[in-house]
């Protein structure tokens, strides 16, 4: 640029001095020229005037020395002799210029002038002696040189016009040259003004030009010099380290923060300095670490590669610090070099490097399928799982390809199911961006091929991008379903329980009532003679009584609320001995038939068990009702029954019903769970009217029937259920309206053949004497126990409050064969009579009357040590064989 | 600088005063005076502060002969007179050019330089005959043109003043 500015400078400088030198030229031309036109001008006229000067100064003399002579002839004046002789002499040296030299050559062309001349000169010689001396100067003589000298006037004067016309006429060459000098002269004059003009014309436009280019000049060297002081501050606040070197790669320009990315070499940064010295320096300062002896070759190997300036490098210093050093030559051959600090860069890189890699881990680690879009719906990154759920193959390519083709890649593999390939793909899109403009998420689900559903989520990410994720939610789904149906039998559990615990209430209080009832109708009827009238009224009261503690003993065989000692039974032949019974209730048209027949054994309590079946065969027959029908049953044994049980049985809290299933347009629902291999398998059919699934879900609920207010209590199929509860029985009900129904009943098979009626009510023989202490806070049940067991011979005591009835067994300890305690009491119930006689003597045995009983109240009683348990109402036969057996040891229930 | 210059002036007008101050006065003439010289001289012979001249006083200065041609001769005659600047000096003039004036009051004005380029020579003698009033005498400038060629031209013609009477340094 400046070597530039000069070179124009110095051309313009050349251009000034030519100009200058042509308009000095010019001038000095115009200058010469006009002289030497002027002269010639002057020399012209001059030429022509001096001609005729000479003869004008030849008659101005010929006047003037008359003028001197004339006044002393005339005697004006006296004779001036020396002015006459002088004007004499003027005259005279007038007249040889015209003869002679070359001044007066031209005038010699006059016709007649030499002659005149020459004339005049004799006459002058002829006249000279008289002016030789004055005094011989007569007055005559002068007269005479007057008359001779007044001769020549007119000569001279004709002469002169004679002059004057030759002159005129000989000087119109010299007109002609004058003219031509004018008309030259005119010309120099225009060619100078036009020169001039020209030359004023391009001084002018040189100077605008000039001025111009000065202007310009001037602009962009301020320019220059604003962006130069721009640029450096530029280079100065940049955060990079910058370094420009010159040709002889020499530092040139840097900044400060080049400096501070290089303290090794910060002190002697300078200017001028080589790159090769830096790097020495560098060396040896330690900022970079090499051996002394490789430093050398080192330093070469970098300076070579610094003048063949390559990509970018990253450099790590000494200081751990990382820079990366971006080089260039540029178009002038100088290098530039760039040093930026890239350390936390390099950290952030490692960093990210770390959390790619945990992001990527954290994905294929968790449940969902994730798959990454970026800004262009293109996929970026996705896990292990996402692949596994839609089953695609390991080779299937989604890297970069976009949302739509995704979609209609897994639509051609048949991942939508039905349905064009275009408009499940539309679909889609659809609901994705949908889902982008609403909010950014969306939520979906879909079954796919292979059944299972999956839950699609889909949400938008900062960068338009979005994470779509895959859940199988199958389970998710069963479970739910599951749930609703649970919280279902849930509910029904509670309502049965409800009831259960109403009717289960109110039956206890019945029993007491019951109890007194049959125990002093019995009692009444003992006390009537065979022949009295009160008998049969006595009798019908004994029925109904009767009838009301069946109905109670039902309502809390559905509450199970008995407690009912569990032995091993005969099924078998509890079922036949059933069926003799039913034969000869149900009507004729029904047809009773026994299928496959195993001889089996369950625990559990035979009277329940024998409701259970009489309840079912009633229900089988009434559901037959008038019309010809068939009531099927069938025992198996099962060594193991899983199979045998629908697919859902046995999975099921064994509190509710299951769902119910259709399965080839007859619907199951089961009950319970199996608990141990080998069950008894016990089956009764009907061919009767069936059930719908609506009737099906109420059968079993309390006070639900389908029978009009006479026909049923709506308690049976409810106690079956209470009773096989308890039996901890499955229950699997099949049936379709129009087609039968049948019940499975799976009860736990007992090992071993059960003693024959072990729980057969003995009845009580001969005269009993022993001591019995009796307590019960209810003084009717109290008074009617101690009168059944006084009548039989044995000595009671009858106690109605606990504290009272412990204080007299505690007086007498050995006398007392026996305890007969109520359970419920205020005060001290029967748990802590009978710990406390435990206590006093421990082989006291101890019964215990109670309203209800479960397993637990059971345990715990028997852990006491308490030998029996009667279950209220108590009817006398049932009080006498307990009581005998308990007394003989035959009773062995509390022992067990 | 100007210190410079005005001793130099100083020695100069010191070399020009210095031969008119030395030369002896200037005598009367004894013959007919036949030319006068005024203005800046020092050397007169007048009361009038002028220098008056006859022939014999010009000759006594020195002679001086000089063959040229003129434009009112023929053929080259051989003037005989005095050196114009040796007059100047015998005069003491310090001017820088002289008006040299005719009997018929022709004037025309000559610069000093003229007489010490040239041997300008005031004559009183052509081809040994003295010149009288009718050959352009009694004095008459003559510029030697045959000798320099520079001065064969019309402009130094006018200069070639006969029949001197009078010179009139400035």
């Amino acid at each position: 640029m400046e070597r530039d500015d000069e070179v124009m400078r110095g051309t313009a400088a050349r251009r000034y001095w030519a100009f200058g030198a042509v308009l000095f030229t010019f001038i000095i031309v115009i200058f010469l020229s006009f002289q030497a036109l002027f002269d010639q001008k002057r020399i012209i006229e001059q030429d022509s005037r001096v001609n005729l000067w000479f003869l004008a100064q030849t008659e101005i003399e010929y006047l003037k020395l008359m003028e001197v002579l004339t006044p002393s002839i005339t005697k004006d004046q006296d004779l001036d002799y020396d002015r006459l002789v002088e004007q004499f002499e003027l005259f005279w040296s007038r007249l040889p210029i015209l003869l002679s030299g070359t001044q007066s050559e031209r005038l010699r062309a006059v016709p007649g002038l030499t002659k005149t001349v020459g004339d005049f000169v004799l006459t002058l010689e002829e006249l000279e002696p008289y002016l030789a001396d004055r005094d011989k100067l007569t007055p005559e003589r002068l007269s005479e040189v007057h008359q001779r000298l007044d001769a020549l006037r007119s000569p001279l004067h004709e002469l002169m016009q004679r002059g004057v016309t030759f002159d005129y006429v000989s000087t119109s060459g010299d007109r002609r040259r004058q003219e031509y000098v004018y008309y030259q002269l005119l010309s120099l004059f225009i060619g100078t003004m036009l020169g001039g003009l020209l030359l004023l014309f391009m001084l002018y436009r040189e100077i605008v030009r000039a001025n111009r280019a000065y202007v310009v000049a001037r602009k962009a060297e301020r320019e220059a010099s604003i962006a130069k002081g721009q640029l450096v501050d530029a280079i100065a606040s940049i955060s990079e380290g910058f370094v420009l070197y010159d040709e002889e790669d020499r530092v040139a320009l840097f900044n400060d923060r080049y400096k501070e990315l290089h303290p090794p070499i910060a002190p002697i940064m300078r200017v001028g300095i080589s790159f090769e010295d830096m790097l020495r320096e560098a060396v040896q300062r330690g900022g970079i670490k090499i051996a002394s002896d490789k430093a050398e070759s080192w330093i070469a190997e970098v300076v070579a590669q610094h003048l063949n300036p390559g990509a970018p490098f990253e450099s790590r210093l000494a200081d751990g610090r990382w820079l990366r050093i971006s080089e260039r030559r540029m178009s002038n051959g100088r290098i530039v070099g760039i040093h930026t600090d890239i350390t936390e860069l390099k950290q952030r890189e490692a960093e990210l490097t770390q959390k790619t890699a945990l992001l990527q881990a954290t994905l294929d680690n968790i449940a969902q399928g994730v798959c990454v879009f970026d800004a262009e719906h293109r996929a970026i990154t996705w896990n292990e799982r996402f692949f596994n759920l839609l089953e695609l193959p390991p080779d299937f390519p989604l890297m970069g390809v976009t949302y739509p083709e995704f979609v209609r890649r897994l639509a051609e593999r048949g991942e939508f199911g039905e349905g064009t390939v275009d408009e499940a793909v539309a679909s889609h899109l659809r609901f994705v961006e949908h889902a982008l403009a609403e909010g950014g998420s969306g939520r979906m689900e879909r079954r796919r091929p292979d059944g299972r559903v999956i839950e699609i989520t889909v949400n938008a990410m900062p960068d338009g991008g979005f994470i779509k994720t895959y859940t199988d939610v199958t389970e998710r789904i069963r479970a739910e379903a599951e749930r609703a149906n649970l919280l279902d039998q849930f509910y029904a559990s509670q309502k049965m329980q409800a009831v259960g615990t109403l009717a289960g209430g109110i039956a206890h209080d019945f029993n007491n009532i019951l109890g007194s009832i049959l125990g002093y109708s019995h009692l009444a009827l003992e006390d009537l003679p065979q022949d009295h009238p009160a008998r049969e009224s006595v009798e019908q009261v004994a029925t109904a009584g009767a009838r009301a503690r069946n109905l109670v003993q039902q309502i809390l065989d559905f509450s199970r609320r008995t407690e009912t000692p569990f032995l091993p039974v005969n099924l078998t032949a509890l079922v036949d001995e059933a069926l003799v019974l039913m034969r000869s209730t149900i009507p004729v048209t029904i047809a009773i038939e026994k299928d496959r027949w195993d001889e089996a054994h369950v625990y559990g309590s035979a009277t329940q068990i024998h409701q259970v079946i009489l309840n079912l065969c009633v229900n089988a027959a009434q559901a037959i009702g008038d019309r010809p029908g068939t009531i099927r049953l069938g025992l198996e044994l099962l060594e193991d029954a899983a199979p045998q049980l629908p697919t859902h049985a046995g999975r099921l809290a064994d509190q509710a019903w299951s769902r119910i299933e259709e399965v080839d347009g007859r619907y199951r629902m089961s009950f319970g769970s199996l608990a141990g291999r080998r069950h008894v398998k016990l089956t009764v059919s009907d061919t009767g009217s069936g059930m719908s699934p609506t009737v099906m879900a109420r059968m079993f609920e309390p006070f639900f029937t389908t029978k009009d207010i006479k026909g049923g209590t709506g308690l049976g199929l409810a106690a079956v259920q209470g009773i096989l509860q308890q039996h901890r029985a499955a229950i699997v009900v099949d049936s379709a309206p129009g087609a039968g129904t049948r019940f499975e009943i799976y009860l736990p098979a007992a090992e071993g053949a059960a003693p024959a009626d072990a729980v057969s009510v003995t009845e009580p023989s001969g005269q009993a004497s022993e001591r019995i202490l009796v307590i019960d806070d209810d003084r009717t049940l109290l008074e009617m126990t101690r009168t059944t067991l006084e009548r039989q011979g044995y000595r009671v005591t009858a106690a109605r409050d606990p504290t009272d009835g412990v204080r007299a067994f505690a007086a007498t300890p050995d006398e007392w064969d026996l305890v007969i305690t109520d359970r419920t009491m205020p005060r001290m119930n029967g748990e802590d009579v009978a710990r406390e006689i435990l206590r006093i003597r421990p082989d006291t045995p101890v019964i215990m009357c109670t309203g209800f009983s479960d397993a637990v109240t059971e345990a715990k009683a028997r852990s006491i040590g308490i030998r029996a348990f009667l279950m209220k109402p108590i009817v006398g036969k049932e009080l006498l064989s307990t009581v005998r057996g308990v007394l003989d040891g035959t009773h062995r229930q509390a022992a067990e | 600088m100007r210190k410079i210059l005005l001793s130099i002036a100083l020695l100069a007008v010191a070399a020009f005063s210095w031969p008119g101050a030395s030369a002896e006065t200037l005598p009367s003439p004894r013959g007919k005076p036949i030319l006068e010289i005024k203005g800046r001289i020092s050397v007169v012979n007048t009361p009038e502060e002028t220098a008056i001249f006859d022939r014999e006083m010009l000759e006594k200065i020195g002679v001086t002969k000089v063959q040229t041609s003129t434009p009112w001769t023929d053929g080259r005659p051989v003037f005989e007179g005095v050196l114009v600047r040796d007059l100047l000096k015998q005069v003491g003039a310090t001017g820088h050019q002289v008006t040299v004036i005719a009997l018929n009051d022709y004037k025309a004005t000559l610069p000093v330089s003229d007489f010490e380029k040239y041997p300008i020579i005031l004559a009183h003698k052509m081809d040994g005959r003295l010149l009288k009033v009718r050959d352009k005498g009694p004095l008459w400038i003559i510029y030697p043109q045959d000798q320099f060629e520079e001065l064969r031209d019309k402009s130094v013609h006018r200069k070639w003043v006969w029949q001197v009477k009078e010179m009139h340094v400035e």
